[in-house]
């Protein structure tokens, strides 16, 4: 009897704290999203700089055709993973996977609670919290260290190296992500050579295809039981 | 070329950057602030409260490193403070590269490239701030569903969601590994140097256990492949 009432009682504290976490968490992210803004609109108001009417439509359907797929399935996969206001805090900083998740999950292997716990949302949330405020300082300290050395880095010399960057990038992340499941990537990585190579379709429709070629053949190839087995 | 980077690196947008990060700041003090006042209601010993907070600030500092040399690489192209402020919020450092690159194809220019005029490097902006719009609100609008949903049927773990999002990001990168190989010359030479650093140090770190480097590993890829490209290019 008196467990039961200490069990409600527990509940209604649950709720109480899980409803103000959420209020606080919807309401930061519309700012803080918002807050991101702030960039473009001073090179608007500030510089007159605008792109074109059809270069931002075009960046539009590009990015969205890649963010808006994975928006969910990414969030339905996190969201068991850390704790209500440490998913608000790594959706509002970013770097989840390589940083905010890591932090966490050490937090609460050190700690020995479980993700699903109310211990573990609060292990969870200080982790998350910490990493986020020492991660930000220091690249406070990064950005401060780098006015000296920017002679340096637009020496000419390395201008050819700088326009590399996106090859660098998927040299490296091509790989790792190849090796996670390289029969997934056979076929979009063949159509994209092909599409690239005889021009096939209009630049700004290659990636909405290839995103469309790859989760119809992953969907082929997990259907058949060649991928997606655990 | 140069024009756009007086802009890029004015005062005034490094004067933005600080506000978004004061309210990040702000938000990470408020959640702090609730969950300490709720482990002291559960009665939460305080010590593993203290060591969470110990781990959460030594764990980010590997990957943190990561950004700052990422960082460094993105501040030639878009400048210190949009750099800064992108890396700093939403996102990581491979959707800032791919978003920019993408805002940049959508008017027919390259990231970085001669053709990277001021209203490109707006487009790649703009495109930035728009694509991480899809998966803040993603979390504002439904996490509190899919939160009660977890807690009402423990664990359904969803195979095909992992296979599908993957599927989606296997499409947008095939674009970008499968450019630079058209393309050949010093495109081809930075893609492959970089997969085959990342090759080494991925076999030394599954071999010889060297976990640190793995946070390393995507910065030192890079830094690989810019110094061969400039070698090459001398």
């Amino acid at each position: 009897m008196e467990k039961s009432v200490q069990f409600e009682k527990s509940l209604g504290l649950d709720n109480d704290y899980e409803n103000k976490v959420h209020a606080i968490g919807r309401l930061s992210l519309f700012i803080g999203l918002a807050g991101t803004f702030l960039i473009p609109l001073t090179l608007w108001f500030g510089f007159g700089l605008l792109p074109t009417k059809q270069g931002l439509i075009n960046g539009f359907i590009g990015i969205s055709a890649m963010m808006a797929p994975v928006a969910l399935a990414q969030l339905i996969s996190y969201a068991p993973v850390l704790g209500s206001s440490a998913m608000y805090m790594a959706y509002l900083t970013g770097n989840l996977a390589n940083l905010k998740i890591p932090s966490a999950a050490v937090a609460m292997e050190n700690a020995e609670v479980e993700a699903s716990s109310d211990e573990g949302d609060i292990i969870s949330t200080v982790a998350v919290a910490s990493s986020v405020i020492v991660s930000e300082v220091l690249i406070i300290i990064g950005v401060l260290a780098m006015i000296p050395l920017t002679p340096i880095i637009n020496a000419p010399v390395l201008q050819p190296a700088f326009k590399e960057i996106v090859a660098a990038l998927f040299g490296a992340v091509g790989f790792t992500f190849i090796m996670k499941d390289w029969k997934m990537s056979i076929i979009p990585l063949a159509s994209a050579y092909f599409i690239l190579k005889f021009k096939l379709i209009p630049s700004v429709y290659i990636i909405p295809a290839l995103v469309f070629i790859s989760i119809g053949s992953a969907r082929l190839l997990y259907k058949t039981g060649i991928i997606g087995k655990k | 070329m140069s024009d756009y980077l007086q802009i890029a690196n004015s005062k005034i947008l490094v004067f933005a950057v600080i506000i978004m990060l004061t309210f990040v700041f702000a938000q990470s003090m408020i959640f702090l602030r609730m969950a300490l006042k709720r482990a002291k209601a559960l009665g939460m010993d305080h010590g593993k409260i203290k060591s969470a907070f110990k781990t959460g600030a030594i764990t980010c500092i590997v990957p943190t490193l990561a950004i700052i040399v990422a960082f460094f690489a993105l501040a030639p192209v878009l400048g210190v403070p949009i750099s800064w402020g992108r890396l700093s919020v939403i996102g990581s450092l491979m959707y800032e590269v791919t978003a920019a690159g993408i805002g940049a194809e959508a008017m027919g220019a390259e990231l970085g490239g001669a053709s990277f005029t001021p209203q490109v490097f707006a487009n790649a902006v703009w495109t930035m701030c728009i694509g991480s719009c899809w998966s803040v609100l993603a979390c504002a609008l439904f996490l509190k569903k899919i939160k009660s949903g977890y807690k009402k049927s423990t664990s359904k773990d969803d195979v095909w969601g992992r296979v599908l999002s993957g599927a989606a990001f296997m499409g947008v990168f095939a674009n970008f590994i499968a450019k630079p190989v058209v393309k050949g010359g010093n495109s081809l030479l930075a893609l492959g140097t970089s997969a085959i650093v990342m090759a080494l140090l991925t076999f030394l770190i599954t071999r010889f256990k060297v976990k640190w480097l793995k946070e390393f590993s995507l910065g030192f890829s890079m830094i690989a492949a810019f110094a061969v490209v400039t070698l090459m290019s001398l």
